[in-house]
């Protein structure tokens, strides 16, 4: 269904392009064209070729590239003998196209987000934009303002540094804000996906080969990154034309992390819904792509990380500890990148990817926001960037009158 | 130089090293309160004050000593105990250990009274700072070893209080373990450690900044008094919070008073104001001080605090000596050779919890009441420097009588005090 779709969608695109003349297939959905310029990184697909785009940000000065994935298929996982165990026996998995984001989040993306909590609460004081039953599918929970920035800002907050120290729930929430914003359905990799995309066709310990002394022209890790997070985009890309994806934060995908997940898995060709662990439990979860406090075996495209939430949490004074931010030195090289994926989803199935996925992250988000006045809810679709600077206008008239 | 001698611990290594005499010095006055000693008996715990902070410490608690549970808790308002009480039960690792039942959850402006007088050994203290000198000086009237949030009050004779009480604890073998939770942490301990073994030579200045965004609101609901609407939302309050200064960035000063050997500075001088946070459900807060102290030997804290949305954020100090710099929450030292903690860092407030108990269980108890009172006392210095616009000296600290916040507390009207603006307003 899901397929068909798409398909529909595709070849309405190129009818247009036909009768425009137009390289576009729709000159709306970014990154599909129907003939490629050859100079640029272009993927053949069913009807067509993805194409690297860059994507403003809707009410912002800020925008971010994305890069075209093919579709294939590969082994996930190590083929070395001496690899950690959670990461053999290797898994056929095969990999529908997608774009994926070229740099991890930055700060001058991430921080338009953090700033819904403050016009969330400007909403809600000028009775704009309710939420109620009905509308509420289209709500978001924005993360609280930070009470000690001493985590979260350890390496600065250059405009163009990784956002960190978020939480999967965040991140995912932030990947729904942007989808409604934008109208494209963006959201975290699968772990499959990940791998996938950081191989970039390899099969080595890292994408550019097995000698982990190149590592440094490649990555921000232990030895070279002095235990702070770098600009992105600074170290040389993979094959696909991805930056960091050994190095500087580690990355958030949807995976619960189980260390026996890959033997548990049938062994013949998966697609990427099958590898997918959908998590049950808080934490561990999986962080993917090595990071500044990453050895060179941690940078290895195979290695997984584990998240202990908890952790994470220790030095947050509250309870309930807030289900947006961590703060520990250990989440200062936490961040992610997010993927769009060609096939397209209902609106019900892309909830599924952006949602609280247990009861408890929905239960201290609302003591937070509802009890607590921590954090804030509200709705985003495409009008939000108007609403704001409305908003805007009416705060400033609150000021100006005595 | 101070004037409170007895209680100037210079700094947590000494204060250990001295312990051991106080505590065989007290032996032989006969204060019977030691009773735990035996190691593996249940010390029982009250909480007053429910709130995220006071709900969060009864789970370190008991995350730090198993022979541990918590017997009651009071807050003013019944949906904060309700609510505590729920989370608490929620989790599972602690919730066995959770003892309150109807008849010791206690409610009203009484019930940190009602929570001390259970049987209870050790008590939490996490109410907003206004109350601590109330709270504290009644827990230890009746006995009891005292977790002591921070900051301890918010005007000078409510820290005088603090440090009789303090004394009195002393005397009574009783534990006075702060909240200043840094000065339980491992990174930022050995750090500090290395500074005052000369990793940076002598410290000539510090910067330190806890420059942040703004923090929650809770509303006002229509049936509320104006009591309970400034009470529920008592950053905003000076006679409840202190101001940010104390209730928030009282963490940093704590650090520069940590680093400067915890004594007394000379004089201060201080500028803030507030422009973002105009509105007047902010009370009478400000959003920025800016205050510069100045210590013997010429050695110079430039301390800055906000509460801004949208402004650069960055807390941590900047430490100045005559041989390197350190930033301390960084953990970092670049000194001859450049040095950054890699060690374990368990949390600090389970470890606080974990070294009371410990000290409780020895006989030796711990008393911070040095530190946690002077620190305080940097943060009013500041305070009384921002509104004032007056350099302020030490001297005119501590002979400073004003007392903070209404004379009775009823759920009626309260003081609906005015922003202060500096060069209008006496030192107070």
């Amino acid at each position: 269904m899901d397929c068909v779709i798409a398909t529909q969608n595709l070849l309405i695109g190129i009818l247009l392009s036909g009768v425009l003349l137009c390289s576009d297939i729709r000159a709306e959905v970014p990154g599909v064209v129907s003939s490629p310029n050859p100079e640029k990184l272009s993927v053949p697909v069913q009807d067509g070729h993805i194409v690297p785009y860059k994507q403003e940000i809707p009410g912002a000065k800020v925008s971010f590239e994305m890069l075209p994935v093919p579709g294939g298929t590969f082994e996930q996982g190590s083929r070395h003998k001496d690899a950690a165990a959670d990461e053999s026996p290797l898994v056929k998995v095969e990999v529908e196209p997608f774009w994926i984001g070229k740099c991890e989040v930055t700060w001058a993306e991430y921080k338009l987000f953090m700033k819904l909590c403050s016009v969330f609460e400007g909403f809600e004081e000028h009775d704009m934009r309710v939420v109620t039953k009905e509308n509420e599918i289209d709500a978001i929970t924005a993360p609280s303002k930070l009470y000690d920035p001493s985590f979260t800002f350890q390496s600065g907050e250059d405009p163009q540094k990784p956002a960190v120290s978020m939480s999967q729930y965040a991140a995912k929430q932030y990947t729904k804000w942007l989808s409604l914003l934008t109208g494209e359905f963006y959201r975290l990799p699968t772990e499959s996906e990940w791998e996938y995309a950081c191989r970039a066709g390899a099969d080595s310990d890292y994408y550019f080969g097995d000698d982990a002394a190149k590592l440094d022209q490649y990555a921000w890790f232990e030895d070279n990154a002095d235990y702070e997070t770098h600009l992105v985009g600074q170290k040389l890309p993979n094959n696909w034309g991805l930056h960091d994806m050994a190095g500087n934060a580690s990355e958030w995908v949807l995976d619960e992390y189980r260390a026996d997940w890959y033997e548990k898995l049938p062994q013949r060709l998966l697609t990427t819904s099958e590898t997918l662990c959908w998590p049950e439990v808080l934490y561990p979860r999986v962080l993917r792509g090595g990071s500044i406090n990453s050895t060179a075996t941690g940078c290895r495209s195979a290695a997984r990380r584990a998240s202990n939430d908890e952790e994470l949490r220790s030095y947050d004074p509250n309870t309930p500890k807030s289900p947006w931010w961590f703060a520990s030195d250990e989440a200062l090289d936490i961040g992610f990148r997010i993927v769009r994926p060609l096939k397209q989803i209902s609106r019900e199935e892309q909830e599924k990817y952006w949602q609280a996925d247990l009861r408890t992250i929905t239960r201290d988000a609302n003591k937070r926001i509802f009890e607590e006045g921590r954090g804030e809810r509200g709705l985003v679709d495409q009008q939000l960037p108007q609403a704001t600077a409305e908003l805007q206008r009416k705060r400033q008239q609150t000021k100006e009158s005595p | 130089m101070s004037d409170i001698p007895s209680l100037q611990f210079p700094s947590r290594r000494m204060f250990l090293q001295n312990s051991a005499v106080t505590a065989a010095a007290l032996g032989t006055l006969g204060f019977p309160q030691s009773v735990h000693a035996a190691g593996t008996d249940v010390l029982r715990i009250g909480l007053v004050g429910c709130g995220g902070r006071g709900t969060d410490a009864v789970i370190n608690a008991l995350t730090a000593d198993p022979h541990t549970e918590l017997v009651a808790i009071g807050d003013t308002f019944a949906d904060r105990t309700a609510s505590c009480l729920k989370t608490l039960k929620e989790n599972k690792d602690i919730a066995p250990r959770v003892a309150v039942s109807d008849d010791s959850v206690f409610t009203g402006f009484d019930a940190y009274k009602q929570v001390i007088d259970s049987p209870v050994d050790v008590v939490l203290l996490a109410t907003p700072p206004h109350f601590r000198p109330a709270h504290f000086a009644y827990a230890v009237e009746k006995g009891k070893h005292c977790f002591v949030e921070k900051p301890v009050a918010v005007d000078v004779p409510g820290v005088l209080s603090v440090q009789k009480t303090c004394e009195e604890a002393k005397r009574k073998n009783l534990a006075v373990v702060s909240g200043l939770c840094w000065r339980y942490d491992l990174g930022v301990k050995e750090t500090i450690q290395r500074i005052q073994d000369g990793a940076i030579g002598d410290i000539m200045a510090i910067e330190s900044r806890y420059n942040a965004g703004t923090l929650w609101h809770r509303g006002r609901e229509p049936e509320w008094s104006e009591m309970e609407y400034q009470i529920r939302n008592w950053l905003y309050f000076t006679w409840l919070s202190g101001d940010h200064i104390n209730e928030q960035a009282i963490h940093s000063l704590d650090k520069t008073g940590w680093l400067t050997g915890d004594i007394a500075p000379i004089q201060a001088m201080g500028i803030g104001g507030r422009q973002q946070r105009t509105d007047k459900k902010y009370g009478n807060v400000f959003d920025h001080h800016v205050v510069f102290y100045e210590y013997p030997n010429d050695v110079r804290v430039f301390f800055t605090c906000r509460q801004q949305d949208n402004c650069s954020s960055f807390v941590d100090e900047i430490v100045i000596g005559t041989k390197g710099t350190a930033r301390i929450l960084t953990n970092l030292i670049k000194g001859e050779k450049k040095w950054k903690y890699k060690g374990p860092k368990p949390s600090m407030y389970v470890q606080e919890h974990e070294e009371m108990f410990k000290s409780i269980r020895s006989g030796s108890p711990i008393n911070n009441g040095g530190y946690m009172t002077n620190s305080t006392l940097l943060a009013i210095m500041g305070r009384m420097s921002t509104y004032s616009g007056q350099d302020v000296k030490w001297e005119d600290v501590i002979s400073n009588t004003d007392k903070l916040g209404p004379s009775k507390y009823e759920w009626a009207d309260a003081p609906l005090e005015t922003v202060a603006i500096p060069g209008m307003v006496p030192v107070a």
